[in-house]
């Protein structure tokens, strides 16, 4: 029995431990925009299904700018399919997508992910492997990665749009995988009202 | 194992949400654990075979102990092979972790992948242990020193092998070949489509 709490106790410092550790595929090169500063209107590609270019507001030939995207709030996830954390982050970036919609925020807040360094091919894989739910982007010549600091995989950018002003303020950043879905929704909303 | 444990493991698992599990087993590989090697000339050695020779046959040491050959494929399954240039560099340790999820690609076209490079094998080893684990088998080509790699004309003056891919169907022809910058990732998409249309070809 002893054996057994020691044991157990031994088990849940090893996942503490575990989890402390940067669950990021680092960029030696990496300097994401700060918190206040405006991001550029990113020209967005992909093979994006009919119902996410519906759920973005986007019309048209692609590229798409990042600021004709209807909503409040666009959360931006770097990611790459050949990055394992960001593998293992699917699901959870699945949940933050479902998140968004349950509490009703669908309207407003905005996932997307762009795949950094991805063919549209590469981010088809990705997207059909985890059941990707939210729209894509591909990145094939890392030119939006350029634009957003050469920033490692899974990289977050809570963005603020300010549609009158057709500017786009980067509220937070974040290197890394989410503690969890709805902490880090709770978060990005904070940090997007507060740079309003 | 003592039952009054069984509890406390299952307690364990259920306290532990899978990302976090996942996380456990495969910790991926840190930046201060990779060698950075800066802008590399793209290419540094001349091909000695062409899109339908026959490939050069190898006999190689695998990560799991055992050898890999190119014969044994032969008549079986199509053959492709990744070489990357050297273990614990930021390009390669970011090329197979990809190729570990896309296991049914190579199943459905029949070709059996195989990741290669002029490293010894418990270098090779414990790189790969570190990314993770992979579902293919991962040779060395390290002695004679890239003997493999300079019979195909993919071995760099400096002595890494160059960052390629080789397609080589089931009467070991090669049937697609992709020498590749060194500094950048292939595009999956090129091999995959090559590797379909080897298969329908071959129905």
């Amino acid at each position: 029995m002893r054996l057994g709490i020691i044991l157990f106790g031994l088990f849940l410092s090893f996942l503490a431990g575990s989890a402390l550790a940067m669950e990021a595929s680092e960029s030696p090169a990496s300097h994401p925009l700060p918190a206040g500063s405006v991001m550029p209107d990113l020209q967005l590609r992909g093979e994006l299904a009919p119902e996410h270019l519906k759920h973005l507001g986007l019309t048209g030939q692609e590229p798409h700018n990042l600021s004709n995207i209807r909503g409040k709030t666009v959360i931006l996830v770097a990611f790459s399919m050949y990055c394992p954390h960001c593998q293992r982050e699917a699901p959870v970036l699945n949940e933050l997508n479902a998140l968004i919609e349950s509490r009703g925020l669908a309207e407003d807040v905005k996932l997307i992910g762009v795949g950094v360094g991805n063919s549209d091919f590469e981010v088809k894989v990705f997207r059909e492997k985890y059941a990707v739910t939210f729209p894509l982007f591909s990145d094939p010549d890392f030119k939006v990665n350029k634009e957003i600091g050469e920033v490692g995989t899974p990289f977050f950018y809570v963005l603020d749009l300010d549609a009158q002003k057709k500017q786009i303020i980067v509220a937070d950043t974040m290197l890394g995988r989410m503690e969890s879905a709805a902490s880090f929704l709770d978060h990005a909303l904070k940090a997007s009202k507060a740079a309003r | 194992m003592s039952r009054h444990l069984i509890p406390f493991l299952l307690a364990a698992v259920l306290i532990c949400g899978a990302p976090l599990c996942a996380v456990a087993q495969d910790p991926g590989i840190p930046k201060d654990h990779l060698f950075e090697v800066g802008e590399l000339k793209p290419v540094d050695s001349t091909l000695k075979v062409k899109i339908g020779d026959p490939a050069p046959d190898f006999s190689l040491p695998t990560i799991d102990g055992g050898t890999i050959s190119l014969a044994q494929f032969r008549g079986k399954k199509n053959v492709a092979l990744s070489f990357v240039p050297a273990a614990w560099t930021p390009v390669c340790s970011g090329q197979w972790p990809g190729y570990n999820i896309v296991q049914d690609l190579f199943d459905q076209a029949d070709t059996q992948l195989i990741g290669l490079s002029v490293d010894n094998v418990p270098t090779l080893h414990a790189w790969v242990q570190e990314m993770g684990g992979v579902w293919f088998p991962v040779a060395s080509d390290f002695f004679p020193h890239g003997r493999l790699a300079d019979a195909l004309g993919i071995l760099r003056s400096t002595g890494e092998a160059e960052r390629s891919l080789f397609l080589i169907d089931k009467q070991g022809i090669i049937r697609y070949i992709d020498v590749h910058d060194i500094n950048s990732r292939p595009d999956l998409g090129p091999l995959v489509k090559a590797m379909q249309e080897l298969k329908n070809a071959q129905n």
